[in-house]
């Protein structure tokens, strides 16, 4: 298999998952703020904070 | 006399997620992919197709993501125009706003001759047999064209329902149609393993090829537009918009790996691919037929491919041409609801709910488009200005998460902010960048527009353009001329006796830095009263800055500035910006906001995004200072805080430079190297000290209580920082009862930087 073949798949592959990844975590990301009532940014940063903590 | 009363029209909101992903998708999987793979593959190869198409996705899933973000909190008719609007004001949402209105007419024109090329070879040439020279053929594709376009501006005048519905059925109908052609191709590769070999030469022609070929077929991706157009008339939007968005992107991007990896596998290598005398790769082969390289090769692959291709690119074309009319339409409907554009683009039909004029505005361009322009210039045209487009919400994002945390309420918040928008900024200039090569005329096209667009806005929208709840407004103000090079200060003033709290410190700094001085009044006025009662909250503000200048104005050039703001930090930011200030000078009460902000509301957001060093005053009063204490702990900050110490020192005042040695030490003499002459300050007067401690807030305090002033440079963490580790300096400064000073210190590149974003 030449070089560029095999660099070429790699590439190929990990587009096609980073876009996979990228859409299912912001998806839950939508859910979750979507979940309960408005926050601005700052509320939202400070929430995941404590999460990260506890 | 009865009261007159306004008839309120508005659309209507019956848009649901699948809708709204079906529109986005509608508006990709068009004919960008038909053109593109015949187009491109003579370009990258057969292996850099399929990696044009995914990386594509990548860069387009990176803009889809500013777009959701922005959408799920600014979730109006307009798209990128509100964006702009909000982020950099009327005159940068005016071009975002004209350029969105061209791009989609331009795509919806590329669609319309697209559908028209297709139908009339098959009903033409394959089933009537009939000979027709190619300009006659010509005239008849454009007549269709424009045909095809009136329909669907009836379709979109009857409204957002069956705009919305229509064109979900034939979305869900085309993209299963091209799921149907990827998955025949992955049987045919299982079954014959040799085809594989077609993916040989992967990249023929380098990696650098890759590039040109994503900016050709760009347009293929750019349907996330069109759904935040639809933020009027989408339910549950916060929620529904950014989801569709990148959905969208997921389901178009698979789709076209798939329907690339089956074009380039149906074709058998062999001798039958000979064109003029010479035996050709299948991949050349495909190549070869240009834009009709894809049907040629699917028609190898199935039966009756000639007639399920044409009416899948029947199905692919109107869909794509329904979304672009929507969307250029919405584009448009908002420039005439912020007056922007003549108000009869606001105007909505009473019994359909749609923008009735705007429709038919933009109807008019993708008319004249398709009925009298080349398709490749078109394209190439769409591309470009959706190419500008997307640059402008990538920098829009960052600049509205930064400047607006606190007043937007947000749906989605993209991960690891800003990393996406940057590196979708990097990826759209090198397209654009490379796009010169694949049409001069595409430049010019574009260029002209946006030219156009200028003159619209200098001759008309700036005269006309509403206010919105968004926006700062200058209400009162006067100018003295400067000379150039002078160093300005401004001093935010909040009422009088704020005002002449800082009135002989702001004397000292203005003296020394040989400025003049900027005074400023912002007006926060609540969301619900209109501007024209806004004067109300005028009275303190013009009290402080009236008695300032009875001060400062015998010394130095003073100018004035009452504004109307939604919000006094973002008022302050976008004056500072402005005028091109050198130095903000600010009171502050001395009590720090709740949990979630470092000092408060305001301050927070200056001392973090000002271009400009920042000075804040608690407690200060019109006395001369016998001892002023610096903590110093060796950062910009520190020795922004000794030179503002010995700027407001009098000959007799002592200086200490003081440092707690906790860990990590620094030593304060090393500051002593500034030559305090240059103050009026004897060397005598100033004295290092350091202090072994654990608590370093406590020995601060301990130490302040031999002072009658300190001066403290701020944290230098980034905001919403403190959250999780809080910050010494603004813990000292709440709890230090003495006069105090705060001081953050420009940041150079940063700083500047954050004059644009």
């Amino acid at each position: 298999m030449e070089a560029s073949m095999t660099l070429g798949l790699i590439v190929l592959g990990l587009a096609v998952i980073g876009i996979i990844a990228l859409v299912a975590w912001s998806c839950r990301i939508i859910d979750r703020l979507n979940s309960g009532e408005e926050k601005t940014s700052r509320q939202i940063i400070k929430e995941q904070q404590n999460g990260s903590q506890d | 006399m009865a009261a007159r009363t306004e008839v309120h029209s508005e659309l209507s909101r019956d848009l649901n997620l699948f809708h709204v992903t079906m529109m986005g998708l509608g508006m990709m999987i068009g004919a960008g992919v038909f053109l593109g793979i015949g187009n491109c593959i003579g370009i990258v190869g057969p292996g850099g197709l399929l990696l044009t198409f995914a990386l594509n996705g990548v860069v387009a899933l990176f803009t889809a993501m500013s777009y959701a973000e922005l959408s799920s909190a600014i979730p109006r008719a307009g798209g990128a125009y509100n964006f702009a609007r909000i982020g950099y004001g009327r005159q940068a949402s005016f071009i975002a706003g004209w350029m969105e209105w061209f791009a989609s007419s331009v795509a919806g024109a590329m669609y319309a001759m697209t559908f028209s090329l297709y139908t009339m070879r098959f009903i033409l040439t394959t089933w009537l047999k009939l000979d027709i020279s190619e300009n006659t053929f010509g005239l008849i594709v454009k007549a269709a064209a424009v045909a095809a376009a009136v329909l669907f501006i009836y379709i979109n005048y009857r409204g957002a329902s069956e705009t919305g519905k229509i064109g979900a059925i034939v979305t869900l109908l085309q993209t299963a149609f091209m799921f149907v052609i990827g998955g025949i191709g992955v049987i045919i590769a299982l079954k014959d393993p040799a085809r594989l070999a077609n993916f040989h030469d992967f990249i023929p022609h380098g990696w650098l090829k890759l590039a040109v070929a994503m900016g050709a077929i760009y347009v293929a991706f750019e349907g996330y537009e069109v759904i935040a157009q639809a933020g009027d008339e989408v339910s549950n939007p916060k929620k529904n918009l950014p989801k569709a968005m990148l959905l969208s992107v997921l389901v178009v991007t698979l789709t076209y790996v798939l329907v690339t990896f089956a074009t380039i596998v149906a074709v058998k290598g062999g001798p039958d691919l000979t064109v003029g005398g010479k035996q050709l790769q299948p991949w050349q082969w495909i190549g070869s037929f240009n834009e009709e390289g894809f049907r040629h090769a699917v028609g190898r692959m199935i039966p009756y491919a000639n007639l399920l291709l044409t009416l899948a690119v029947i199905f692919s074309s109107t869909s794509a041409l329904n979304a672009t009319i929507y969307s250029g339409t919405r584009a448009s409907y908002a420039l005439g609801r912020d007056s922007m554009l003549p108000k009869a683009f606001a105007r909505i039909s009473g019994s359909r709910k749609t923008p009735w004029f705007a429709l038919l505005m933009t109807g008019g361009i993708v008319i004249c488009l398709a009925g009298f322009f080349p398709i490749k210039e078109v394209q190439a045209a769409a591309s470009l200005t959706f190419l500008v487009l997307f640059f402008l919400v990538n920098v829009c994002v960052i600049k509205i998460r930064r400047s607006m945390s606190d007043e937007l309420t947000y749906g989605y918040l993209m991960p690891l902010f800003p990393l996406f928008p940057v590196l979708a900024i990097i990826c759209q200039l090198t397209l654009v960048f490379f796009m010169h090569e694949f049409s001069v005329a595409a430049l010019v096209t574009a260029g002209v527009w946006l030219v156009l667009g200028f003159a619209v806005y200098w001759l008309y929208s700036r005269f006309h353009a509403v206010a919105t709840a968004d926006e700062i407004h200058i209400l009162e103000e006067e100018a003295a001329p400067l000379e150039p090079g002078t160093a300005r200060v401004m001093l935010a003033v909040a009422n009088p006796a704020n005002a002449l709290s800082m009135v002989k410190n702001t004397y000292k700094i203005c003296r020394q830095k040989k400025a003049s001085l900027e005074l400023i009044h912002m007006v926060p006025v609540p969301d619900l009263v209109p501007l024209t009662d806004a004067d109300k909250y005028l009275h303190e503000g013009k009290e402080g800055i009236t008695e300032t200048i009875l001060y400062l104005g015998g010394h130095f050039k003073v100018n004035s500035t009452l504004r109307y703001c939604r919000n006094i930090a973002r008022g302050i930011l976008s004056a500072l910006r402005e005028k091109k200030i050198n130095m903000l000078i600010m009171g502050w009460h001395g009590r720090r906001n709740n949990g979630l902000f470092s000092v408060g509301s305001t301050v927070d957001p200056l001392l973090e995004s000002s271009p400009c060093d920042v000075i804040i005053m608690k407690n200060c009063c019109d006395c001369e200072y016998e001892n002023i204490l610096v903590p110093v702990a060796g950062g910009p900050n520190s020795r922004l805080a000794f030179e503002t110490a010995l700027t407001l020192a009098s000959k007799k005042t002592r200086i200490t430079l003081f440092s707690v040695v906790n860990g990590r030490s620094f030593d304060p003499s090393t500051l002593l190297t500034i030559d305090t002459r240059l103050y009026g300050v004897k060397p005598q007067n100033v004295a290092a000290k350091s202090v072994p401690g654990h608590d370093v807030k406590q020995a601060i305090l301990d130490e302040a209580e031999n002072c009658d002033m300190m001066v403290i440079g701020a944290s230098r963490k980034p905001m919403l920082s403190h959250v999780f580790h809080g910050t010494l300096p603004e813990e000292v400064a709440e709890a230090c009862d003495k006069s105090l000073i705060m001081v953050s210190a420009t940041r150079g590149l940063r700083s500047w930087i954050r004059r644009w974003i």
